[in-house]
């Protein structure tokens, strides 16, 4: 199981199987602006990290956030 | 304050469960917490955390819904509009001035003249948006005290800010007194949850920034906490008794062993570790909530300990009850609970032997355990952190409690030589009848809500609509004072009278608390009331019982004062006049 698919899936409410990481705000109806504060908390949690602003507007769909939290060391 | 790092995580982790455990049904239910946010800021993201806090007190279904955005104002003045037409058990209205007056805070920062008084005028045209909030709702309010403006780019600790600071911090001052002076309203402060987190970890510059949401998690939970707090000590009945255990727990050592001398009491660690606990105990006492004392010892120790020992705070009038023998302290605190006369659910016991907290835990199961920590510095703290006594007013009934006990024995153990009706006549009873002001209204509501046996309609009426009433031309509030030589008893009873039409008036309410019952003060009590009803024009006083599983004592009250059946109505009714005689041994008097 893909731990970074599954974050978005919890917080997002959607089931694992509709995520891809083409998914982003345009393509999941309930990733709203508070849905994004709520994936950040839960990705600094799970992974331990701190992520900048520059950061967390760049991760506007999950192949994204993977991209950056990849940059950050984090292993996926 | 307890650590909440560890609720950080259990906090939400109880929420995520509670949702996705939830039915659709339970939106239904009829006893959910409606719980409504108004808020400067974006404040959803502490829903998880204030959920998550409710279920650990014990709300089962909270029901959180946050009012539309950046419409503090509007929300306050029209509540209904803000939560759908719902009404909601409890408001949280959290804000910053820095939100709500962004570019008045802005002109004060750039010093422009006039802006600070501009400023302080606002904040007091908000204060009457909360007293709008206040009459439009009937649940709980809890109104947040904000902190000093903290905006990313501006700094008020920098040396040369000293004055706006203090210009700061003295108008959020004058908030905080503003806010404690509203009758129901609850303050929680954001600048102490902020100081308890820390500056640096409360704050989130790049939530500010990104999602309006000033603050972190670690704030949310400690917010969470404190809003708990408040809620549970308005709404739910705090402990009346404390029973503590002697040997290491009020002291270090073993006064049977170590005698006198040595045991460990005084300003060195460990022996300050106990002096402050007793503190703590003298301080509970003095607000109203019982001391007692069970320990497993010879009673002359440890009162040569309290009479002879320099350092004890707690001293022997400070405690209620002892319990000193070899019997077990279930048997202890159930004979306490006796002489007291308080139900089991209200004790908290704290004692160091593992075996004794297990042994009442198990047979006690009511009462509250606690035990004296492994780490002696955590020992003061230990009750304070608990919660168990929070509660919202004290009043000063409850202050006087320990006082009005020992009254109580001295006023039995004088009986003993004489018969009832000497006994009546050397009391020397003196009541006062009087009309209820916002300054009895904490304790007439305590009464209103508690007294079940000697209670003639069992109304219950929240502080805001007692309040209310106080205003009404057509009702009177009346309320009861006794004394006699012993003691004072404060106020004992209170009755509520309401006119109906012409010169009819309804006994709406009629109680009084058991302490004085039966010395023919409920007799002079009604007296007063009819006379009361007389002097405002009333010529008939119309009254109904109304049964409930507790209240057999006051059956047939109404009858033995000359109150007969109306026809075709369920009241019963007698005139004003010639009022039933105050006995001749009670001095009585009515202030209207």
């Amino acid at each position: 199981m893909d731990p970074l698919v599954q974050i978005f899936a919890e917080t997002l409410d959607v089931p694992v199987g509709d995520l891809s990481d083409e998914s982003s705000p345009d393509t999941v109806g309930s990733w709203d602006s508070l849905a994004a504060m709520a994936l950040v908390v839960a990705i600094e949690e799970e992974f331990g990290v701190n992520l900048s602003t520059r950061e967390i507007m760049k991760m506007s769909s999950i192949g994204l956030a993977r991209d950056v939290l990849k940059s950050k060391g984090v292993e996926l | 304050m307890p650590d909440t790092s560890q609720e950080a995580v259990t906090y939400r982790a109880a929420w995520k469960e509670f949702v996705a455990n939830k039915s659709a049904a339970v939106e239904n239910l009829p006893g959910p917490l409606r719980v409504g946010l108004i808020s400067s800021f974006t404040i959803d993201g502490f829903i998880p955390h204030l959920g998550g806090a409710l279920l650990q007190c014990g709300f089962e279904y909270p029901q959180i819904t946050v009012g539309p955005q950046d419409q503090v104002f509007q929300s306050c003045l029209k509540p209904s509009a803000a939560f759908s037409n719902i009404e909601q058990d409890l408001i949280v209205l959290t804000f910053r001035i820095e939100d709500l007056f962004p570019s008045l805070v802005e002109s004060v920062f750039m010093g422009e003249p006039g802006s600070k008084a501009t400023l302080r005028e606002e904040l007091t045209g908000f204060l009457d948006c909360v007293r709008m909030l206040r009459q439009a709702t009937s649940g709980t309010l809890i109104v947040s005290v904000p902190g000093v403006p903290s905006l990313p780019w501006f700094d008020l600790d920098q040396p040369g800010a000293t004055a706006l600071r203090t210009y700061f911090s003295d108008l959020l001052t004058r908030w905080a007194i503003d806010i404690e002076e509203l009758d129901g309203v609850l303050a929680v402060s954001l600048a102490a949850i902020v100081s308890a987190t820390g500056k640096v970890a409360a704050l989130d510059d790049r939530k500010w920034y990104l999602y309006r949401q000033p603050y972190s998690v670690a704030f949310w939970d400690r917010l969470a906490c404190q809003v708990c707090r408040q809620l549970v000590a308005a709404t739910r009945a705090s402990k009346k008794c404390i029973v503590v255990d002697c040997d290491n727990t009020l002291w270090g050592g073993i006064v049977g062993e170590d005698g006198l001398a040595g045991i460990q009491l005084g300003e060195t660690f460990p022996g300050r570790a106990f002096l402050d606990f007793q503190r703590h105990l003298r301080y509970l006492k003095e607000h109203g909530i019982f001391v007692c004392i069970a320990s497993k010892n010879n009673e002359a120790d440890v009162f040569e300990v309290f009479d002879s020992h320099d350092a004890m705070v707690l001293r022997r009038d400070d405690v209620a009850v002892f319990q000193v023998h070899w019997r077990s302290k279930v048997d202890s605190i159930l004979d306490i609970a006796k002489q007291l006369n308080i139900g089991l659910d209200s004790f908290v016991f704290v004692d160091d032997n593992p075996k004794e907290i297990a042994e009442v835990c198990e047979r006690l199961p009511e009462v509250e355990c606690l035990i004296v920590p492994e780490e002696l510095a955590e020992l003061p703290s230990l009750l304070p952190s608990s919660m168990l006594f929070d509660r919202r007013e004290i009043t000063a009934e409850d202050k006087k409690r320990t006082e009005m006990v020992k009254a109580e024995s001295r006023r039995q153990s004088h009986r003993g030589e004489l018969t009832e009706a000497d006994f009546l006549a050397s009391l020397e009873l003196d009541i006062t009848v009087f009309e209820v002001d916002s300054r009895h209204v904490s304790r007439a509501t305590q009464l209103i809500n508690k007294s079940n046996q000697f209670n003639l309609t069992t109304r219950r009426r929240t502080q805001e609509e007692l309040l209310d009433l106080l205003g009404q031309q057509s009702v009177m509030v009346l309320a009861l004072d006794v004394s006699d030589r012993f003691g004072d008893y404060g106020l004992v009873g209170v009755a509520i009278v309401e006119l109906e039409k012409e010169n009819n008036w309804i006994l709406d309410t009629f109680l009084m608390s058991c302490r004085v019952l039966g010395r023919g003060v409920e007799t002079s009590f009604i007296h007063h009331v009819l006379n009361a009803v007389g002097i405002r024009g009333g010529a008939q006083l119309l009254a109904q019982y109304f049964p409930t599983t507790k209240n057999e004592l006051i059956k047939g009250f109404l009858e033995d004062h000359g109150f007969r059946e109306v026809p075709d109505s369920d009241f019963l009714g007698r005139p004003v006049c010639e009022p039933p005689e105050v006995p001749v041994y009670v001095s009585s008097s009515l202030e209207i």
